[in-house]
Parts: structure tokens; sequence; C-alpha cells
């Protein structure tokens, strides 16, 4: 279970991490195509649908049309026949007196005019037995007339016109070996022989040949479309597959088709789908059926659906292209944006960040930049900070060798041994050793306050040689500051100002006071004298940057202990100087509460400490 | 944007194939559909007895689109006058040819008939060749119709023995023929009837041959015709004729009642079923052993207008 889940999430999180992968431009490009696709294949369905609705409206009304044109034509046929058979009735068979009369001649003409529909025209006394018939030719022998269904149904209903089904005529013999399908339209007719009345029949019998003709025209070969004819009860007088019928190697379903209305049907048959649409003839009920299977409605639209698919695709095409430029120009420039920021990003400081592309973008790339100008704007004046902090380390140092200082500290020295005193000499020399070493103090630049009181201390004692009984010198250190953090010579430049600009001609009375004391967690040294003292405006330019004066000593000023203070432990720390005229001096040393050690000496020198 | 470029290549791709395959179906509907060439090879394809077998054959050729060519012939009397025939259907472009053939007997008409035949599929008609089933063939049970012969004559003579019966038996060569015979004299064992003779060719038939049988028995269409031709004689005219045929002539001496029955196989069938095997399976000849069956019917002139015999006899359209 728990490997199913880890499965899952990790299959989460790669498709995650692939879709964040995408490009704006394939983004775009694929909602945008995707859109368009659907758009495409919802109208290109929706027409094509419309064109096949349409084509199978087209389709049902054309089959109508030539279903009403091939009823018209045979309703036209059949009462052709029909007027053949009232001619030969009602102006030959009527006029006549069979007693002294023969209606052979006319009877013969009446044929000969219609021969081409016709295969024979013959009337039949109520018996059976021939009267007249047309062409002339032999009847065949033991001929039962009256058992045919034609002459039945005439001698049945007498007041009709009869049209039987197609069947091979089997009255005359025919030497040239012939048989004739045909129809047979029979009727009763009223026989006057010696001006007695007796009932006959009249037989037309129509040449199937015409029918099949007239149907056949309206079955376009090979088409699977067609169309056949049957009689009332569903007997097929017409089908353009009939041998195959009577072969049984087709089927029809006619015997469901005679239940049709007139008008269109759909039905499965032989698990075919086919709208079948039925047109009764008028007179006889026969139905003409025009059978169309579905199929041939998708077969005439084939080309339609290729043309289709070609117009979806060619607006694809222009739709994915379109997309394309799209996409591109909107992601362009992001992308030119991204690309100078990576290049940005791998160090190159000066790269140009990308302005340009739509409104957003460019105003993103101004934003950009401007901020990149900032950044580097603070990195250069980091530099400069560092160049500076180095800088006034390197005065600092330099003090420390100056040599006016060093001159008078080894005149001194030289004078003590001239006045053989040893003591003093070694004292001040090994004080001057320790002021070295404090000072260099391994190239660090910050060490405990304790080393920076014993550099100050003997500062002062070689000071103190020199300046005889001019000034006295107390230092007042509580312990616990003295494991702290300080940079170094920062307290010597106060007591070498404190000497010069306070003490140094008070003739005795000059008396100067180191203290060092904590306060929560700050550590304040402070130098204090109490020489001439200055005014409240001098004393508020001495941490100022132009205030670079230099009349004794060193000349590394207070401002140059500030910066380096500031530069070290942040811009809350420095020096405070307090002095009004004839008071004295204070100058403040403030300080941050860091202990000593090896790290938090590291981290200050490498500035992490004003981080 | 090197994914972005394969999208759009796979996507162009797609989009060129729709293209493509809407072009290749816009160009292949405009070509005509195609047409199975077949030529047909009969005895004497004029004649009457083929019209049936005609209808069926163009009923077929319009249901698949086959292209036929009936090939006007005379008597093929020869196996080599055949062979010709079939080679220059063949070189003629013809994919599928039917042939009756004229002679089925002997192993090597096999090759000689594939070899004529080039690359076109053979299919027999009518009869069939020794051994049986190497072509396709469609063909009536022709043992089945001399049987049925035999059993119509023993329906209306009720005894038999010392009835004398003469055979007119067609070409003996045809394998139709002699299935035919054999069909006969099989059922005919037994009787005690008298087969007097057995006459291949009619032409060379006596009329003192034909006086002295009581029984004619025609086992071929124009062989049938013949022998009606001899009944017309006065002398004769005695002797009862049972047949083989569909012919009109036939069919028309039926109703005149000289032959006595007439065994008429069904040729539309024949015709539609040839043309429809060799377009529907033109290459897969395993399919071919399963050959179709063409039916017969049993006609005597008392029954000759019943409806189901009208629509086998009679053409539709003259």
């Amino acid at each position: 279970m728990n490997r199913v889940k880890a499965f899952l999430i990790r299959k989460k999180s790669e498709y995650t991490g692939r879709r964040r992968s995408y490009s704006i431009q394939m983004t775009i490009s694929i909602s945008f195509t995707i859109i368009s696709v659907c758009s495409v294949c919802f109208l290109s369905i929706m027409l094509y649908q419309q064109f096949v609705n349409k084509t199978k409206d087209i389709t049902i009304e054309r089959t109508e049309q030539v279903l009403s044109q091939t009823a018209i034509n045979l309703e036209d046929y059949l009462r052709n026949m029909r007027r053949i058979s009232d001619a030969m009735y009602y102006t030959v068979i009527k006029d006549k007196d069979l007693g002294y009369e023969s209606m052979g001649e006319e009877m013969n003409l009446l044929y000969e005019a219609n021969k081409d529909n016709l295969i024979s025209i013959a009337c039949y006394t109520n018996e059976g037995t021939l009267v007249a018939a047309a062409p002339i030719a032999n009847q065949k022998e033991n001929l039962d007339v009256e058992e045919r269904e034609w002459f039945q149904e005439a001698v049945g209903q007498m007041e009709n016109l009869h049209f039987s089904t197609p069947h091979v005529q089997n009255l005359f013999d025919d030497p040239s070996y012939r048989y004739y399908w045909v129809i047979s339209l029979s009727r009763a007719v009223e026989l006057t022989s010696n001006g007695k009345s007796a009932l006959g029949v009249l037989l037309v019998d129509m040449n199937y040949s015409s029918i099949e003709q007239l149907l056949s025209k309206a079955n376009k070969d090979n088409a699977s479309e067609y169309l056949y004819l049957m009689d009332s009860s569903g007997e097929i007088i017409y089908h353009p597959r009939q041998k195959l019928i009577y072969a049984d190697l087709y089927q029809e379903n006619n015997l469901e088709a005679v239940q049709y209305d007139d008008g269109s049907h759909e039905e499965v048959f032989d698990g075919e789908k086919r709208l079948i649409t039925v047109k009764t003839v008028s007179y006889t009920g026969w139905k003409i059926v025009s059978v169309t299977p579905m199929t041939s409605f998708q077969m005439g639209i084939t080309d339609m659906r290729f043309f289709m698919i070609m117009l979806m695709a060619l607006s694809l095409l222009m739709v994915v292209v379109i997309n394309q430029l799209v996409s591109g120009q909107i992601a362009k420039p992001l992308q030119k944006l991204n690309e100078s920021v990576k290049e940005w990003e791998t160090g190159n400081l000066y790269s140009a960040i990308y302005v340009g592309g739509p409104i957003e973008v460019e105003h993103l790339g101004r934003a950009l930049r401007a901020t990149v100008a900032q950044i580097r704007q603070m990195m250069q004046d980091i530099l400069v900070e560092q160049e500076e902090k180095r800088k006034s380390e390197l005065d600092a140092l330099q003090s420390q060798i100056n040599p006016h200082f060093l001159y008078n500290t080894l005149d001194s020295i030289v004078w003590m041994i001239e006045g053989e005193r040893y003591q003093d000499a070694v004292f001040m020399v090994t004080q001057l050793a320790s002021l070295f070493r404090i000072s260099l103090s391994r190239g660090r630049t910050v060490i405990s306050v304790e080393e920076e009181l014993k550099h100050a201390g003997n500062y002062m004692n070689i000071q103190m040689v020199r300046y005889k009984d001019v000034f006295d010198v107390k230092f007042e250190i509580e312990p616990e500051i003295l494991s702290c953090c300080t940079i170094k010579l920062v307290v010597q430049p106060l007591l070498e100002n404190a000497i010069y600009y306070g003490v140094e001609c008070m003739d005795g009375e000059g008396e100067i006071l180191v203290k060092g004391y904590r306060q929560d967690e700050n550590v304040y040294i402070e130098v204090k004298d109490n020489g001439l003292g200055m005014p409240e405006e001098e004393v508020s330019q001495l941490l100022k940057e132009n205030h670079r004066v230099r009349k004794h000593g060193s000349g590394v000023g207070l401002i140059n202990v500030h910066n380096r203070i500031r530069l070290c432990f942040g811009e809350s720390y420095g020096l405070e100087i307090e002095s009004a005229p004839d008071e004295g001096t204070t100058v403040r040393i403030h300080l941050p509460y860091i202990c000593y050690s090896d790290e938090t000496r590291n981290k200050l020198e490498a500035g992490k400490q004003r981080e | 944007m090197g994914k972005n470029k394969i999208y759009f290549g796979c996507l162009v791709a797609v989009v060129l194939l729709l293209l493509a395959y809407a072009s290749y179906g816009m160009l292949n509907r405009g070509q005509k559909e195609k047409t199975y060439p077949v030529s047909v090879i009969v005895d004497n394809s004029s004649s009457d007895r083929w019209f049936a077998f005609r209808e069926g054959l163009k009923q077929a050729a319009r249901d698949y689109h086959v292209q036929l060519n009936i090939v006007s012939t005379g008597e093929l009397a020869t196996l080599h006058e055949e062979r010709m025939l079939i080679e220059r259907e063949s070189e003629n472009g013809a994919k599928g040819i039917i042939v009756q053939m004229c002679d089925g007997q002997g192993e090597e008409i096999f090759a000689q008939v594939q070899e004529s035949a080039g690359g076109a599929d053979i299919l027999l008609v009518e009869t069939d060749v020794e051994p049986e089933g190497i072509f396709p063939a469609v063909i009536p049970d022709n043992y089945e119709m001399g049987r049925m012969l035999a059993v119509s004559i023993k329906e209306d003579m009720g005894v038999l023995p010392g009835e004398k019966i003469g055979i007119l038996t067609g070409r003996r060569e045809r394998l139709s023929q002699k299935q035919r015979l054999q069909g006969f004299l099989d059922e005919m064992e037994g009787t005690g009837v008298e087969i007097l003779w057995q006459i291949a060719d009619s032409d060379y038939v006596q009329t003192e041959q034909l006086k002295s049988v009581e029984i004619l028995v025609a086992l071929e269409n124009d062989e049938t015709e013949r022998a009606v031709d001899f009944l017309a004689d006065s002398e004769i005219q005695s002797s009862a004729l049972y047949g083989i045929g569909c012919s009109e002539k036939n069919v028309y001496y039926l109703d005149k009642r000289r032959i006595n029955v007439l065994i008429v196989p069904n040729e539309f069938h024949m015709g539609y079923q040839s043309v429809a095997t060799i377009a529907v399976q033109p290459q897969d000849h395993v399919g071919y052993l399963q050959n179709p069956v063409v039916n017969f019917q049993v006609v005597r002139p008392e029954d000759l207008y019943e409806e189901d015999n009208q629509k086998l006899l009679f053409p539709l359209v003259q």
C-alpha cells in the first residue's frame, strides 16, 4: 500500500514537474490548438451532417419524382391498353352480330396499330370457344380456357377490367418455338349472335416486355437504388433481378412492402437498412416500390467527406501556423527577458536586461533593469566601503610608525642610555615592542578589549616618559569587558588626541581617564581629559568627512576611528563626543557586547556580524 | 523551444497526413470503378440453348462489375481448338475464363489448359474434367440428371422388362455426358430393359436403329432436339422420348407432347453462379473446393405451365 502511495506521489511529482517544464509559447500554442481543433471539427461535422441530411432529402425527392413519373408512364400505358379493350368492345363487338358478321378484320387492324405493345387480342364465348383472335393463329389443342384465371375473373366480376400477373401465354401455337410473357387484360363482353345476346370474354394480352422496358428505364445499371412493381397482393410483376428471385438467388421484401401505404418508409431487410417509397398505380392497385439502401446516401457523399477532411486539414494547418506566430509574438519578449535574466544569473552583472514587447513585458523589463542597476550600485558601494575600510586600517597602521613619534621615542631611549638609565631604556624598548606587536596583531583587524587597552597602556607609558609630569593617566576598566571584541587601534588615537589637544600644555595638571564599562549589550570605553575642551559647533564637525584636521600626531583623526567602528559593527556604533570649552573633552567608544573568540573574530572580519 | 518545435512538427505532420489521405481519397474516387474482364467459351455460343445461361452471365456481370465477353464459337470439336481460344482470350487481357470443356479426360488436360490460360483463372461450366475438382466448376449434378431420366421412364412405363431403349449419349469424351450416362445406366440396372444401342453422334443414327427401340433417351440438349426431329418421321413416331435440354425448341416439343419428360438444368443459375464465383474469388483456388451445384427440374408436358416451371423455362424478355 505504501509502495503504491509512494509510486503515485512520484508519478504525480513527475507529472507536475513535466507540466511546469512547458514553455509559455508551447502552453499558449497547445491551448489555442486544442480549442481550434475542437471548433474546426465541430464545424466540419455539423457542415457534413447538414450536407448528408440535404443529400438524403434530395435523394428522397428525386426518388419520389422518378416514382411519380414512372407511375404516370405506367398509368398511361395501362390506359392505352384499356382504350384498346374499350375500342374493341364498344366500336367492334357491340356493333357486330356474330351470326352473320366477323370481327376479325377490325381486331386485326387494332392489333396491327398496337402490336408493339400487344401479343394478341382474342374474344371467347362464355363456353370458352374462340370467336376471333389477332394475329390469326392456331389455337392449341385441349385448352381449358374457362379454367384460366383471367377468364374466371372476367366472368366473376363482369363490370370490371382485370389485369393479371405476368404469365406465359398458352393459347396459340407458334411454330417459331416462341413463348411470350404477357399480362392479360380481360373483361366480360356482350356478344350478339343472330340478334341474341350472350356473355363472352375479351382478352387483350399485353407484351410484358413493354412494361419491363418502361420500368427498367427508371432503374439505372449497377445502382444500388432500384424500383420494382407488384400487384395488390404483393406478387412481383417486374423486378430488375426478377430471374434471380425466380432462381432463389435474391430475396425481396415484397410481401411486407405491400402492406405499406403510399409514401416513404424505413425498413430493415436482410440486415440492410433501406428507405422504401411506395406509389400505388391507379385502377390496377399495382404498387411501384422504390428501394434505396441507406448506404447509398453515404456512397454519394464520400467525395464530400474527403473534401471536408481536406478543408479541415487546411484550416488546422492555418490555425497551427497562426497559433505559432501569435504565441511566438507573445512569448518571444518573455523568452528574451528570461534569457537576459539567465545571463545575469550566470554572473554577468553588466548584461543588458531586455526591454521590449507588449506594455506589460516592457514594464517588467524596465523594473528588472532598474532593480539590477540598484543591485549593481549597491555592490559598487560595498566595494567602495571595503576599500575605505582597508584604507582606514592602513591609515591607522601607518599612524603607529609615525616618524615623529618613533624619532621622539628612540631619542628618549638614546638619552636614557647616555644617562645610564638602563632600566628605563629597557622599559621603553619593551613598551615600544609591545606597542608594535599589538598594532600588527598578525594582520588581524579584531582583537580583544584587553589587548587594545594593553596597546593603549604601552603607548601611554612611552608618552609618559616623554611628557614627564605633564599629565596623569588613570585606567578604570570593568574586568568583564576585557574579553569583548573590538577593532584594534581605536583607543590609542583618542589618547593621542587627548594629549595633543587636551593636556599637553597644562603643566602637570592634566589628567586623562580611560574608563571601560558595560551597559546592557553595549560596551563603552571613554577617554576623558580635563583639557581646554571645545565649543559645541566644533564638536559637531569632528565626525564629519570633510573635517580632517591634521595639526599633530599621526593625523589619524577621530573620523577614521568612527568610520572603522561603524564599518565593522554597524551604523549604530562608533564615537560619541562630549566637550565644552574649559571643561575638557570626553570621547566615548560605543561597541556591541560580543565575547572575543576565534569564531566571532572571523565573523567580524568577514563582515558578517553586520548582517 | 525544442519541445515546442517537436510539438509543432508533430502537429504539422498529422495535418499533412490528413491532407494526403483526403487527396488520395478524392483522386481515387475520380477513377472509374475497375471492372474484371471475363471471357466465356462455350460450344456454339450463339445457340438458343445458351439463352438462359447468357441471361445469367449478364445479370451477374452487372452485379459484380464484370466486363463480360462471350466468345463467338461454332462447334468446339477438339481440345486444341479450345486451347487456342483460351490462349487468345488470355492474351486479350481476360483475367478469368469460363470454359465448357469439349474434352474432359486425361491427366495432362490440367497442365495444358493452365498453360494456355497464362495468368487467367479458369472456371468450368456444365462439364467438369477428370480428375474432378482440379478446376473450379459450376455444373449441374450430371449423374443425378441421368438417374432422374431413368426414374421418369420407370414411373411412366411401370413394368420395364423387355423394353428396348436407344441412347443418344452426346460426346462421351465429355465428363458430363459420361456421368449422365452412368447415372442412367445405374438406375436402369436390374430392371430388365434392353439397351439396344448407345450412339454419341446422332448424325450416324440410322432409321432402322430408331425403329427398333420403344424408348429414345437423349442425354444432351442438341441430341434431344435431333431426337425430336427423328420422331417427326411418321415411321418412328411411336417411340417415347426422354431427354435433357433447355432450348426453346425442346420446350416447344415438350408442350406439343413429343417429348415425354424433359430434364431442364437451371442454366440461368449456372451462368450467374459462374460469373459470381470467378469474380468473387479470382485468386483463391481453395475457395473453389466448394463448387456450387446447379439445380435442375424434371418437367412433364402437363405441368409445363406451372408457375415454377414457367419461371425456369421461359425467358422473360424475348
